[in-house]
């Protein structure tokens, strides 16, 4: 009864081994990367991380006219570098909170380096340095400009945020929920104007109360983002100022 | 020797005649002959349709699907504001994909409409009729779920005969226009309203007016689309542009139109009504009564009904959200309505931010000797749909309470250190305020000598809200819509069945539609005229202030608030909010209100305190709502295998 179970036992060991194989196909090597530059001020264009940040649309020609897409996510200065790309001829087309650009065709081998002028829906510069207040809040100053004059994107300011995180990595994929400052609707900013921000107003100005910064003193990172009534993807994309750190009193 | 040569000869001979032709259809299975050349086959496969209906009822679990038998914890009513729920952490989208499931469903539907005719002579000229007209409602109640998550989707009017007559190329469909769609739907009802009897042949069935009242549904949500909607993803398709998400604006009439006139048929064959059947005028507690008990009978207002009974099919809705208080086992309190929603209703008394009044005028709480007559003047719907603290359900008084409160109130009592703000209520430091961390360490708390209440109460009575994760109460009061009023209530023992389509939505469409075309300057018939009687038919009903004239209906919110407030927890405020392409600007970084019961032993009174849903369990309970999920992502697997199909924008 025994052998025949070890028997039986492997004879199915070997059905299993016979269907391995060596995966023999060398794994990706070649590199692409670049940056993304504000065509106005050839500054690095500043944008969020993940589906509401810069994604670079990469469509494999080499195999199928319909391939699916393989996007790849910028930094949050708008660099990109991906040293596993299957060498190919690949569309490429970044997709981001700027006037669209037309798909690339490019063949990847090597080290292809990319660098693409975007003209961004708006700009959002800082006026002066954060200046942290003795209730416990921050305020900072910004000016929010629109960066292209392409008539197609000169839809309204939607939303504005002071956005403030406890790592640099701030914008709206991460923020804090206490400290952070959302504008929308009447206390929308001016375009072009000088505005002044006030951190702890997460839900909307005047929505709970005020939130103030822990009495310990602590580092604080501040960006400030924002968006007109366009959307990319369907997805709310955001321009961003660089980001400022602050420490609390 | 050679009788043994005989005797294999004569065995293998007769073995051999034993042999028949084989080539006979298996008698253990059904075949097509015996499903669709007689009236009780048909109907047979047409109930295994009816019961694949996607149906959004008791049974439908947004993170799992149609049909669900496990247990509710996450709860659609509050992924909308209505409600708040421990399980329900955030602005989720649907956890699964409703596609393979649906097309099934279609291939079932289309291959009845091709075979039913070539039977037909075996049934009766106004069956097949019928039956025909059945499966095109259901096609296109399908077809609609399909459209309100994708868009445009693949359409397929009739069997994909793979291998047969097409090769795998062939089945690869591109996805037809969010248009064609809706135009497709709209013709499947056209058909089904022609050609279905005036009466349901079988409880459950549709008639005419059931296709008419989904139409008005259907043409509405596509209206709303072409309106509302800003995606317009297009896909190039041999040389054509195809808008697979998005409908053209000009449009948006037409379906205004389709929707007012079909909602018009039904309304004016006088089939059906607004339940009555209990309403007084002026009779608060008769429209209390008459509004909650619509939702356990079998009523005048049902048009489509999905049934359920002990010997074929329960489900688990009461146990999901009953209040801790009369549970007989399992779950509870998993849909905690919310102050935001309370405040749509009439008769509250709210400050001059249009807020529920909970602070005076010198800044101290209001006191109520109860929480209830903080709402004694409240519409009696709102009664009839939830149960706010105090109130009665089951016989039993249902005590909600945050907490109590042994402060010395003789100069009023002051608000909260956390009122109208985020954080738990144990965060706080006032010595007088007692909590209970959990409902088994639910402190007792004697009261004042003289007290009405006794001599002492738990702090946070028999259903909580507790400070830390626990079952019970987490927002402060309770649901009372579809929550039947005896029996036990530990799993999969409910059989209230589920109206999936009551006259007064067909009201609300038909209002809804016809202000949107009154808006837009459309003259053919009196449609504000229309929105109006209809509002004010809702209103009356529900005890609610009526609108004064017509000119005061100058704002398609009144109809919104108003739909919002007649439909709340039926699973449809979701989808509105969708078609309205409202969701993100109502949850964008949001929190919602709830209300905090607490005893002040000093006032002998209650004072009820607003904040926003407290965290409990490490979650935030914040909602963002993703733009891109207003359409949804097609399952990878379709993507996959079919290269024709494009995938909705930012997935």
């Amino acid at each position: 009864m025994k052998s025949i179970k070890y028997l039986a036992l492997s004879l199915f060991l070997f059905a299993g081994m016979v269907s391995c194989e060596d995966d023999n196909y060398d794994f990706p090597t070649e590199t692409f990367k670049g940056t993304i530059v504000d065509a106005g001020t050839k500054q690095p264009f500043q944008t969020a991380i993940g589906n509401t940040g810069v994604r670079i649309s990469m469509m494999e020609y080499s195999w199928n006219e319909k391939p699916t897409p393989y996007y790849m996510y910028c930094m949050m200065d708008g660099a990109f570098n991906n040293t596993k790309i299957f060498e190919g001829n690949y569309g490429i087309k970044p997709e981001g909170a700027f006037v669209p650009l037309a798909e690339e065709i490019i063949d990847i081998k090597g080290t292809v380096e990319k660098s693409y002028e975007v003209e961004p829906f708006l700009r959002v510069e800082w006026i002066g340095e954060p200046v942290v207040n003795a209730n416990g809040t921050a305020t900072v100053q910004v000016k929010i400009t629109r960066g292209t004059s392409n008539p197609d994107y000169q839809q309204a300011l939607a939303e504005a945020w002071l956005f403030v995180s406890e790592t640099q990595y701030v914008g709206d994929f991460s923020y804090s929920t206490n400290y952070s400052t959302k504008l929308s609707g009447s206390t929308l900013p001016a375009v072009d104007a000088t505005v002044s921000i006030t951190t702890g107003w997460p839900g909307g100005i005047g929505t709970g109360s005020q939130r103030s910064f822990p009495a310990y003193s602590r580092k604080y990172f501040l960006r400030v983002g924002a968006r007109i009534n366009k959307q990319v993807n369907s997805t709310n994309v955001y321009n961003y100022s660089t980001t400022k750190e602050i420490t609390t009193k | 020797m050679k009788l043994k040569k005989i005797l294999m000869i004569i065995g293998l001979s007769v073995s051999f005649s034993a042999c028949t032709d084989l080539d006979i259809p298996p008698v253990n299975l059904l075949g097509e002959n015996d499903i669709y050349s007689s009236n009780e086959g048909v109907v047979s496969n047409i109930a295994r349709i009816y019961s694949r209906l996607p149906i959004e009822d008791f049974k439908y679990h947004y993170p799992s699907g149609f049909n669900f038998n496990g247990t509710q914890y996450k709860q659609m009513a509050c992924l909308t504001g209505e409600a708040v729920g421990r399980d329900t952490q955030a602005a989720d989208s649907e956890g699964f994909s409703y596609w393979d499931e649906g097309y099934s469903q279609i291939r079932d539907i289309n291959t009845l409409l091709e075979r039913v005719p070539q039977y037909s002579s075996s049934m009766s000229e106004a069956h097949v009729k019928t039956y025909l007209a059945e499966a095109r409602f259901a096609r296109a109640y399908t077809y609609f779920a399909l459209v309100k998550r994708y868009g445009g989707v693949p359409l397929v009017d009739a069997i994909v005969d793979y291998p047969a007559s097409v090769d795998m190329e062939g089945t690869h469909f591109y996805r037809a226009s969010e248009e064609a769609i809706w135009d497709f739907i709209a013709s499947d009802l056209d058909f089904a309203i022609q050609n279905l009897p005036e009466n349901s042949p079988a409880k459950g069935r549709v008639n005419k007016y059931v296709a008419a009242a989904f139409k008005s549904r259907a043409m509405l949500y596509a209206g709303s689309i072409a309106k509302y909607n800003t995606t317009n993803e297009v896909q190039e398709q041999n040389g054509s542009s195809v808008r697979i998400c998005g409908i053209p604006s000009a449009r948006a009439n037409d379906y205004f139109k389709a929707a007012y006139d079909a909602a018009k048929l039904v309304v004016e064959s006088n089939k059906y009504a607004l339940y009555k059947g209990l309403w007084k005028a002026n009779d608060p507690v008769a429209q209390y009564n008459n509004f909650k008990n619509m939702f356990l009978s079998e009523t005048s207002e049902n048009i489509f009904v999905k049934y359920y009974d002990m010997t074929n099919t329960t489900h688990d809705f009461d146990q999901s959200v009953q209040p801790a208080q009369t549970k007989s086992g399992g779950n509870d309190s998993e849909v905690n309505p919310t102050i935001d929603f309370i405040e749509m209703f009439d008769g509250i008394a709210k400050n001059g931010n249009g807020r529920f009044k909970n602070i005076d005028d010198n800044g101290k709480y209001v006191l109520f000797s109860s929480p209830l007559s903080a709402f004694a003047n409240a519409e009696p719907r709102l009664r009839a749909t939830v149960i706010l603290p105090m109130d009665t359900y089951r016989g039993q008084v249902i005590e909600i309470r945050r907490g109590i409160w042994t402060g010395d109130a003789s100069n009023g009592i002051a608000p909260l250190a956390n009122e109208g703000d985020i954080g738990n209520c144990n965060q706080l430091t006032d010595p007088n305020l007692k909590l209970a961390a959990g409902l088994g360490s639910n402190p007792v708390i004697p009261l004042n000598p003289g007290d009405p209440n006794g001599t002492s109460m738990k702090a946070a009575g028999v259903n909580g809200p507790v400070s830390n994760w626990d079952f019970g109460n987490v927002g402060g009061i309770y649901l009372r819509k579809y929550l039947k009023e005896s029996g036990t209530t530990n799993g999969f023992n409910s059989t209230q069945s589920w109206i999936e389509i009551r006259y007064a939505e067909v009201l609300l469409n038909q209002a809804e539609a016809a202000f949107e075309l009154y808006k837009a300057g459309v003259t053919s018939d009196n449609y504000r005229a229309i929105a109006y009687t209809n509002i004010n038919a809702i209103r009356e009903r529900a005890g609610a202030t009526l609108l004064s004239s017509e000119s005061v209906l100058d704002n398609i919110n009144i109809i919104r608030v108003e739909r919002r407030k007649e439909l709340a927890f039926e699973n449809k405020t979701y989808w509105d909010l969708k078609r309205w392409r409202v969701l993100y600007e109502e949850q964008n970084n949001r929190r919602f209100r709830v209300l905090n019961s607490f005893y002040s032993t000093d006032a002998q009174k209650y004072f009820l305190s607003v904040k926003f849903q407290e965290p409990r369990g490490g979650y935030q309970y914040i909602f963002t709502f993703d733009t891109r999920y207003y359409y949804q992502p097609i399952p990878t697997s379709e993507i996959n295998k079919n290269p024709n199909c494009k995938q909705n924008p930012g997935f």
